[in-house]
């Protein structure tokens, strides 16, 4: 689904990732752990554009997506969900929830116009393929209600606070809206960085478990970052280490009986 | 008590003009981040493109404010394509962006002031009307018209924001830019948007204040000092809470020359302003983490 070749990135001067390949399969679930500043969150950032890739190359679905604008990258399938500001406070939830779907939307229907310009330039009238297409304008409202229900069926919270402000919920409840609004757009591989980031232990629990449900309910390949190396390991069909902008080792959950990531990054008492 | 009426109706005048150069600015500032200065100068230059249009060119008075909100609208536009954005694109600093739009505003105003003359111009719409009485204050018809239009476009406005798209992404892109453009939504288009809705606010007030008053060239300093204070009283980043806090301002201004001789009332302004920004610059209603982040 994602491959990613050679890839060297960074912030204006300073190279963060040098030279890293990795690739994700289809509804692969997969864990890239390491130390602070190794450059996971870099990761993401380089395929949405936010970091300054120099060069390698990063495919989405066999096409290529570097370069794609931030903004673009949704519409390709791929969603994020970054680390620390996540939703958007001064939005009401269900506003959070529909912010992005009715862009995906948008863009379809502008896709279909355009195709109808141009066949309306050899045909003065419409086949009926072509009317079917927009009366999908039309029910698309109703397709974001469905999609909003099928959210609040997986995380009720959401619903009961649908009417208030994002910035009243609390840390697990901000992560399932974020990952709530990820899901609204149906994408093809979900990122999280760091989404046990600030949560209790117990909440954390949750949240990991939620995420490998997400896989199976939603058919999505899934890449997470996480400092928490062991509950992601457990999770995740492979694992990545990055230590100091490289791929340093790869494996299955098998690693987590690997003596360097025992040391180093389990405690030692694994 | 007429006194007090009288000082009522011209704090509510007051307030209403500042209050329309507040909400653009703060529309301006909270999507994108930078205080756009120059945002006094589209009033003077739509209060002049109506003088040119209609007193110049004899055009129809309502044809001239049409003609005079679209350029108002292109003029912000070009204002955030052909300099903010480059200079964003170059990873200009907000500071930067802050120094530009004072040289905008600096430029602009000399440029009217070279092709307008530096002598004060007067649009001849509305005849000098008898006032009319009002709970023992005078008030004009153009008066009642400044308040009730600026009423209505800030109940618009309120609607625009909570119950369209464009108003929604407008809120997102204020909250936090980078999530904005994670989650599919165009910034510089949004941007772009902010810049000609607010330009339009300013053009809507340099046309009310140019049939109300003089128009003089270095008319949008003035207004900018008073709708940025405005703003900083109620809070910046939120337009409903500077168009409140521009009333409170206007009214501040009217009833503190009850106390003080009428030359203060620039001093009364410029004081509201250096209190608040030392002791609440987050303003009277905005909100606290808006401003730590």
């Amino acid at each position: 689904m994602l491959q990613i070749k050679n890839l060297h990135s960074g912030y204006g001067e300073l190279e963060v990732l040098k030279g890293i390949d990795m690739h994700i399969g289809d509804k692969e679930i997969v864990a890239l752990i390491g130390p602070n500043g190794a450059g996971k969150s870099t990761v993401i950032k380089s395929v949405f554009n936010i970091a300054h890739v120099s060069s390698g190359k990063i495919n989405f679905k066999g096409k290529n997506i570097r370069g794609l604008k931030t903004h673009e990258l949704i519409r390709e399938g791929i969603c994020y969900v970054c680390q620390g500001r996540i939703i958007f406070g001064n939005l009401s939830v269900r506003e959070n929830l529909e912010i992005g779907v009715e862009l995906i939307k948008d863009n379809k229907n502008s896709r279909n116009s355009r195709t109808l310009a141009q066949r309306t330039l050899f045909s003065d009238t419409f086949n009926s393929h072509e009317l079917k297409s927009l009366r999908g304008k039309a029910s698309s409202k109703k397709e974001i209600e469905r999609r909003i229900n099928e959210v609040y069926k997986k995380f009720p919270i959401l619903r009961e606070r649908e009417k208030k402000f994002a910035f009243s919920l609390s840390g697990g409840e901000r992560q399932m809206l974020a990952l709530g609004r990820a899901l609204m757009l149906k994408p093809d591989l979900l990122m999280l960085d760091e989404p046990s980031l600030g949560l209790s232990p117990k909440l954390q629990k949750e949240i990991f478990s939620t995420i490998k449900k997400l896989r199976d309910d939603f058919n999505i390949s899934i890449l997470i970052v996480e400092q928490n190396a062991k509950k992601a390991i457990e999770i995740a069909d492979r694992t990545y280490l990055l230590e100091d902008g490289k791929i340093a080792l790869e494996g299955g959950r098998e690693i987590l009986r690997n003596k360097k990531i025992q040391q180093v990054y389990l405690g030692g008492r694994y | 008590m007429s006194i007090f009426s009288q000082l009522t109706v011209n704090g509510l005048i007051a307030g209403s003009i500042y209050a329309l150069v507040a909400s653009g600015f703060s529309l301006i500032y909270g999507t994108n981040k930078f205080m756009h200065f120059a945002h006094g100068v589209s009033v003077a230059v739509a209060a002049y493109l109506l003088y040119s249009f209609f007193s110049l060119a004899g055009i129809n008075f309502y044809f001239s404010v049409l003609l005079t909100l679209i350029f108002s609208g292109v003029f912000g536009l070009l204002m955030y394509r052909g300099i903010y954005l480059p200079l964003q694109n170059k990873k200009a600093s907000n500071v930067i962006l802050l120094i530009a739009s004072i040289g905008i505003l600096i430029l602009v105003e000399n440029l009217i002031q070279i092709i307008y003359g530096a002598d004060v111009k007067v649009i001849n719409f509305i005849e000098v009307a008898q006032g009319l009485n009002f709970f023992g204050a005078i008030i004009t018809p153009l008066q009642i018209v400044i308040i009730l239009s600026s009423v209505i476009l800030f109940v618009s406005l309120y609607f625009f924001m909570k119950k369209t798209r464009l108003g929604r992404d407008m809120r997102a892109v204020a909250d936090n830019k980078e999530l904005a453009s994670i989650v599919g939504i165009n910034y510089k288009r949004v941007a772009s948007y902010s810049f000609i809705i607010g330009s339009v606010l300013a053009g809507i007030a340099g046309i009310l204040i140019g049939l109300e008053q003089n128009l003089r060239p270095l008319m949008g300093t003035d207004l900018i000092i008073r709708g940025f204070t405005g703003a900083v009283i109620g809070g910046i980043t939120s337009v409903p809470a500077s168009i409140l806090g521009s009333y409170i301002l206007g009214f501040a201004e009217n009833y503190g020359i009850w106390f003080l001789p009428s030359g203060y009332k620039d001093a009364i302004a410029f004081a509201l302003l250096l209190i608040f920004l030392l002791f609440r610059p987050r303003g009277l209603f905005g909100l606290k983490r808006e401003v730590e982040k």
